[in-house]
């Protein structure tokens, strides 16, 4: 054998061992996965965490909106499966093709007309084989080495949006939550400007034709005995009030004409931007989430 | 097919093992030409079709120029016509837009013609195309023993197509290429070199560029406007160390995959960043066609010999039209001349100041500032690649200025630095070159790891686009 032949395979060796060490140090010490370093990290790492066999009653669906529900704040058979700069109908293709299902879904109707983004499920097999990430956790999106060093560092940052729940019941824990307001004057600007984008954005043009193919797959599902739960998050009044919004809260309704949905009070809760529910906000709507009649999550 | 996929991996397999079959011993280059019209045709076959025109014109130029009674005339041909193919696949849009045509009055033909997608590596094969025709011309590319014109077409078709540079280069000249096309053994691969550079482009397309790729996605604008200036000067900088790994990881692919084969493929890179002036710089980034464009181009057009005025035009002439080269937006072209007028304003100032000896602590920090502006000044341009219009790099950097006052993301600024440390780590290999050696093999054997444990989504690389 030639010996540049050699010293390759011993490099792969080395490789093999690092990776060896990895996933038993991870096995081992079960590392908490609180920070991702991008929405399409944590996008991943949350749909494999379903994949894998997350054993969840309830899962929530939806976009960006929905992800500000910090995991360390739902009740421990609650699953988020809501993923960044896409909407519901993404998360729950994964619920419908799966053959176990969970007994409840909140469905998250601000984006219910985005469509399937079927480029990012495709991703999901690989390129680790699911049945290989399920086995060994080391290899899971989710314990990958740059997440476990932003959760690391995580332990020693304080304020912010990390607002530990601690051992704290939920409605408890969520007394006296109130979030600050943007105090610099740019930044305000910022934030008018982006909500008046937002306001002044049209309606999908095939935002009906969406919602009523998405309608199909929730019926499906409720068919299959799932308790279906729509929930539209507080937003901006201005937003809440603007056309496009206005228009898909129309096709909803129509598109499950039987079906009553949660919508929390606008005025209780503060947003960052108009849209994005500010840190304590969110949490403060997960409190009011379990307390909404039906619900059974752990408290 | 992207060389970060599993489709690539599995093509690769295959060529490779029958390449050195005893079987395919005799016909290497056509089955090499064979898989790499597979791997071109594997996504948009019909673009094939240009292609081949392209290689076919070449071929017959190229053999006219060597065998034929009016070498001048072909080679002309030869250039202009694979000119006129950059120009209408890549510009027709860019010069239709720019004149102010009438959509409505070019008919359906010519509106379906301007909607032509651009060629993938278009750039690069007529780039391919012109060498082989001026280097032929100018008895640079040995000549066959016999003038066979179907043994002839068929090395132009495997220079052109060679597919691991087919697509983004590096840009081969046809005098290092066409003299290396012959049958290759198997006990001649330089398996250490193949494995270098594999491992090491493949750690920085899949670790480094793809998951700078992630942070970068908030350069754009107007949502650039709601980051802090550090943030947003953060980004900059990974933007600088992403566009790097990613045309870098990519060109040592390209050359670890040739090596493979048994072909060397030209260095494009030697550690850019660590450029002292803007001269420098350009004998580090992207070596094949800074190399390119000096022997077709810069010389052609007198180089520095027809006085000092005509040798800043010169420079700001052919980097505008590498600019340009790069894309068919006039952002490419602002970014050549802003490279263009910085070479001829280093030129100016180098010939007006004299060389002063300096002690040797001061010569390093001379050293140092030296390469943080040329780094802040090449950094600066890649804001016109990132940011395509004008105005959103106008807003970018007002955003910079105005956003002081905003906090700056903690977890942005550790993840940057995370996936920049590697680039820096790179450029300052060769100066701790000795301590390295040794650890060598463990530092690919981590590099290989990270591939498997911490790579980021798969995107295209970003000079595919060109």
């Amino acid at each position: 054998m030639p010996s540049s032949i050699s010293s390759s395979s011993r490099i792969l060796a080395a490789a093999v061992a690092i990776l060896v060490i990895y996933c038993l140090a991870v096995e081992v010490v079960r590392p908490a996965v609180t920070l991702f370093p991008d929405q399409d990290a944590y996008n991943r790492a949350r749909a494999e965490r379903y994949l894998v066999g997350h054993p969840a009653d309830t899962i929530l669906v939806g976009s960006s909106l929905s992800v500000r529900m910090p995991d360390d704040w739902m009740p421990e058979n609650w699953l988020n499966l809501s993923f960044g700069g896409k909407g519901a109908t993404t998360g729950l293709a994964l619920i419908s093709a799966s053959p176990v299902l969970p007994k409840r879904v909140i469905i998250e109707t601000n984006t219910l007309a985005l469509p399937r983004d079927d480029a990012f499920l495709g991703q999901l097999q690989g390129p680790i084989p699911l049945p290989v990430r399920r086995l060994v956790r080391g290899l899971r999106e989710e314990y990958r080495p740059i997440n476990l060093l932003l959760s690391l560092s995580a332990r020693f940052r304080t304020g912010g949006a990390l607002v530990p729940r601690g051992d704290r019941p939920l409605p408890e824990a969520c007394k006296g939550l109130i979030d600050g307001a943007a105090t610099d004057s740019v930044q305000q600007e910022v934030v008018r400007d982006r909500l008046a984008m937002a306001v002044q954005a049209q309606a999908a043009p095939d935002a009906a034709a969406q919602v009523r193919a998405t309608s199909e797959v929730i019926e499906g599902l409720a068919a299959r005995g799932v308790d279906i739960v729509l929930l539209e998050w507080p937003v901006h009044p201005d937003l809440a009030a603007a056309p496009a919004s206005v228009a898909l809260r129309k096709i909803v309704s129509d598109a499950f004409p039987g079906r009553s949905g949660i919508s929390l009070d606008p005025l209780r809760f503060q947003t960052e931007d108009g849209q994005h529910l500010a840190p304590f906000s969110a949490r403060r709507a997960i409190c009011e989430l379990i307390g909404a009649p039906g619900q059974t999550g752990r408290r | 097919m992207l060389f970060n996929s599993f489709a690539f991996i599995l093509f690769f397999l295959v060529v490779a093992s029958v390449y050195y079959s005893s079987a395919c011993r005799r016909w290497q280059v056509e089955w090499l030409v064979l898989a790499s019209l597979f791997f071109y045709a594997y996504e948009q076959p019909w673009l094939l079709t240009i292609l081949i025109l392209s290689a076919t014109i070449t071929s017959v130029a190229s053999h006219a120029v060597a065998h034929g009674s009016r070498p001048r005339l072909a080679a002309t041909l030869g250039v202009v016509i694979n000119l006129g193919f950059l120009a209408f696949f890549k510009y027709n849009r860019l010069i239709f837009e720019s004149i102010g045509a009438d959509l409505e009055r070019i008919g359906s033909a010519g509106q379906a013609l301007l909607m032509l997608p651009l060629p993938i590596g278009i750039s690069f094969y007529t780039f391919h195309g012109i060498s082989l025709v001026v280097d032929t011309w100018r008895g640079k590319v040995p000549k066959p023993p016999s003038p066979s014109p179907i043994a002839h077409g068929r090395n132009t078709l495997l220079y052109l197509l060679f597919f691991p540079q087919l697509v983004a280069g590096p840009i081969v000249k046809a005098q290092d290429f066409m003299p290396q096309i012959g049958i290759k053994a198997f006990r001649d691969i330089d398996w250490d070199l193949a494995r270098h550079q594999l491992v090491l482009g493949f750690f920085l397309k899949m670790v480094i560029a793809d998951n700078l790729a992630q942070q970068t996605t908030y350069m754009s604008c107007p949502a650039c406007r709601s980051l802090s200036s550090i943030d947003l000067i953060v980004l900059l900088v990974g933007y600088s160390a992403q566009i790097f790994a990613d045309f870098c990881g990519y060109s040592l692919i390209a050359m670890g995959l040739a090596t493979l084969l048994g072909y060397r493929l030209p260095e494009n890179f030697n550690r850019p960043y660590i450029a002292q002036s803007l001269a420098d710089f350009w004998r580090r980034w992207h070596i094949s066609l800074s190399s390119f464009l000096r022997e077709y181009l810069y010389l052609p057009l007198g180089g520095n010999r027809r006085g000092a005025f005509r040798t800043y035009l010169n420079l700001i002439i052919v980097m505008g039209l590498g600019g340009l080269w790069h894309g068919a937006a006039w952002s490419y072209a602002i970014w050549g001349l802003w490279h263009g007028a910085g070479l001829a304003l280093e030129r100016l100032a180098a010939t007006h100041m004299p060389a002063v000896a300096l002690p040797s602590g001061m010569a390093l920090a001379v050293k140092a500032v030296r390469m943080a502006l040329v780094f802040t000044f090449v950094t600066l341009g890649w804001l016109l690649f990132k940011l395509p219009q004008f105005g959103d790099v106008l807003s970018y950097l007002s955003a910079i200025a105005a956003n002081t006052g905003f906090a700056p993301s903690g977890l942005r600024l550790l993840v940057v630095s995370v996936y920049v440390t590697p680039v820096i780590a790179y450029h300052a290999v060769p100066a701790v070159r000795q301590a390295v050696r040794s650890f060598t093999a463990p530092i690919e054997a981590a590099m290989l790891a990270a591939i498997i444990l911490n790579s980021g989504s798969a995107h295209a690389f970003i000079y595919f686009q060109f």
